[in-house]
């Protein structure tokens, strides 16, 4: 059985079911822009030019991860991912893998910049909530969804600045926001029938707001710092702190420096900068009680000129 | 073994491992540690974005037999990849991995600093730290499946840590298979110069006296509660009153019942006299009924 499914405007088809994404609802006759197919994956690449502890690379298109407990992924092109699972691979934990950070590759391959970061829609912008695993992106993305800000991506921001001298672009992600039971008590998000994001773990697909579908030019990007015991505060980065921030916000860093792709990152990141997107930086304290207080900085910040 | 390797500053939670990474800042950078930058050491261990960024994958996506069998190829990327010896904090049992390999690779480790600290201090200072009662607190000391951090509730900045018993987290270490040194919190409070200096030899770092006393001079308990109260901790979790908050040697003895401190000396007795605690109680001087 395959399955289809939407991703930006492109067209996946799958033999696995990936419930994180959004079905395809364009016309059933179109050749899929990606494949994720089961099939058999050798151990290692042929000559690879990076071997790391967990993932393989040759030259920009292929990137191989060895993941025990799940099996061996072989990503090709920026278009076809092989899936050779072990015995009794979970199938929660293979869609989140593929749907996070094999999708991340396979925006590297295909030349574009994925962040990490959620994204919203505000003023009809995109504005990216960055941020390092548990900065509490995809929490304050909530938040500001229940404000009434359309969710545009989580956890994975991918920007397209083909344009080059425009603001890039921000495609339209995973519909769904993943979130963890702290989170969706304290939004008092009723949780009865919610999908499990990862088995084994309180972390949940919650499709409760309506996502925009369209891409968005980035206003800004807020990068979320979470610590225990700071107090709420943001402040505008700038110059090579600004550069240095996005860079660390983007995703699969590791591998996308295997694949060769690290100048054509900086030279992304350097032109949001040069056509003055705004950086900030969001302190937070580790406590979800905060996060209307942080959606409201958010909101302030974005106001200033 | 590589040029560079894992010094590991290991111990159970609240037993000193924060005063000793403090000193060995002072006393590598010949400056004042900043608390909130202890982690240029080497970072630690049970590090969610360490790990991350180490193996070029988001921890959050997998389960947690996976990241737990990949945290030693983490460690094994830190060692080979650093220019220079680290020093990384944990708190994990010395064990192994689900997957049945050691979890601290002996091929990336130089050795291991043990602090020890009297069990009874430590189920008191647990309960400030954890915000918890203290039977909790004594009861997770005695709990085999005692973890620290990686809550299913949320994603924590933290990994998974798998304590084990009391017992048998010093057990664990006791028994490594590479040099341990085993430090008492207790001797480092008595006699500081002699215990941090012992310290400097086993790494082969700097044992004059005055360097050492200088590293000592600039950590105090005081200084390091100054430093919390002015610009906070990024240790302290956000239910927690204060990091640095008493400090004391035998606090245990006002805070405990004998019926608690009993409970303690029961399970974790043999342990505790092999590392030189005194398990009969004498007196205790301010608490009498039940907790």
């Amino acid at each position: 059985m395959s399955y289809a499914y939407r991703l930006a405007a492109l067209k996946i088809e799958s033999d696995l079911a990936l419930p994180d994404l959004s079905p395809w609802d364009g016309s059933g006759i179109s050749e899929p822009d990606i494949s994720f197919r089961l099939g058999a994956v050798p151990p290692r690449l042929h000559e690879p030019d990076h071997s790391e502890a967990i993932f393989q690379t040759r030259g920009r298109d292929e990137y191989l991860l060895v993941l025990p407990g799940t099996g061996r992924i072989l990503v090709r092109h920026g278009r076809q991912v092989t899936v050779e699972l072990e015995h009794g691979a979970d199938p929660i934990n293979t869609c989140a893998l593929l749907t996070g950070p094999i999708q991340a590759v396979l925006w590297h391959q295909r030349g574009l910049v994925p962040l990490h970061a959620n994204a919203v829609v505000i003023g009809g912008r995109a504005v990216a909530l960055a941020g390092t695993a548990a900065a509490g992106k995809s929490a304050l993305a909530a938040t500001l969804a229940r404000d009434g800000h359309q969710p545009l991506a989580d956890n994975l921001c991918v920007l397209d600045d083909a344009g080059k001298t425009a603001p890039a672009m921000v495609l339209p992600g995973v519909a769904l926001l993943r979130l963890w039971r702290d989170t969706i008590e304290h939004l008092a998000i009723p949780a009865d029938g919610m999908a499990s994001a990862l088995s084994g773990r309180d972390r949940f697909l919650v499709d409760r707001w309506s996502a925009c579908r369209e891409p968005r030019a980035l206003a800004a990007v807020i990068v979320l710092v979470r610590r225990s015991s700071v107090a709420l505060t943001i402040e505008r980065l700038s110059g090579i702190t600004a550069l240095g921030a996005l860079r660390d916000m983007v995703q699969m860093r590791r591998p996308a420096s295997a694949l060769g792709r690290s100048s054509e990152i900086l030279g992304c990141l350097t032109r949001l900068l040069v056509v003055a997107v705004p950086v900030w930086r969001l302190q937070l304290p580790d406590d979800v009680s905060c996060l209307s207080d942080a959606a409201a900085e958010v909101l302030g910040a974005l106001e200033q000129p | 073994m590589m040029a560079s390797g894992i010094w590991w500053l290991a111990s159970y939670p609240k037993s000193g491992n924060t005063w000793l990474r403090a000193v060995l800042c002072a006393l590598i950078s010949g400056k004042p540690a900043d608390i909130n930058r202890l982690s240029l050491l080497g970072g630690f261990a049970g590090s969610r974005s360490l790990f991350d960024a180490a193996l070029g994958i988001e921890s959050a996506a997998l389960s947690r037999d996976q990241e737990f069998n990949l945290r030693p190829r983490v460690f094994e990327v830190m060692a080979a990849e650093a220019a220079r010896p680290l020093y990384c904090k944990t708190h994990d049992a010395c064990q192994a991995t689900p997957a049945g390999e050691p979890l601290f690779p002996t091929a990336a480790t130089r050795g291991a600093i043990y602090v020890v600290r009297d069990p009874r201090a430590v189920a008191v200072s647990l309960a400030h730290y954890q915000a918890r009662p203290l039977d909790e607190a004594i009861a997770a000391l005695d709990d085999p499946d005692a973890v620290s951090g990686g809550s299913t509730r949320r994603l924590s900045h933290h990994l998974r840590q798998y304590l084990r018993r009391w017992s048998e987290h010093v057990a664990s270490w006791l028994d490594a298979p590479f040099p341990v040194h085993l430090l008492r919190y207790e001797d480092m409070q008595a006699d500081p110069h002699a215990a941090f200096g012992a310290v400097a030899a086993f790494l082969g770092l700097s044992s004059d006296g005055a360097a050492i006393a200088a590293a000592i001079e600039a950590t105090t308990f005081a200084r390091l509660q100054a430093q919390e109260h002015a610009g906070g901790f990024i240790e302290k979790p956000h239910h927690a009153a204060a990091f640095f908050r008493e400090g004391r040697v035998d606090g245990w003895r006002q805070a405990l019942t004998r019926e608690q401190a009993e409970r303690i000396a029961a399970a974790h007795g043999a342990m505790m006299r092999q590392c030189n605690y005194d398990t009969q109680l004498g007196p205790l001087t301010a608490r009498r009924g039940a907790a």
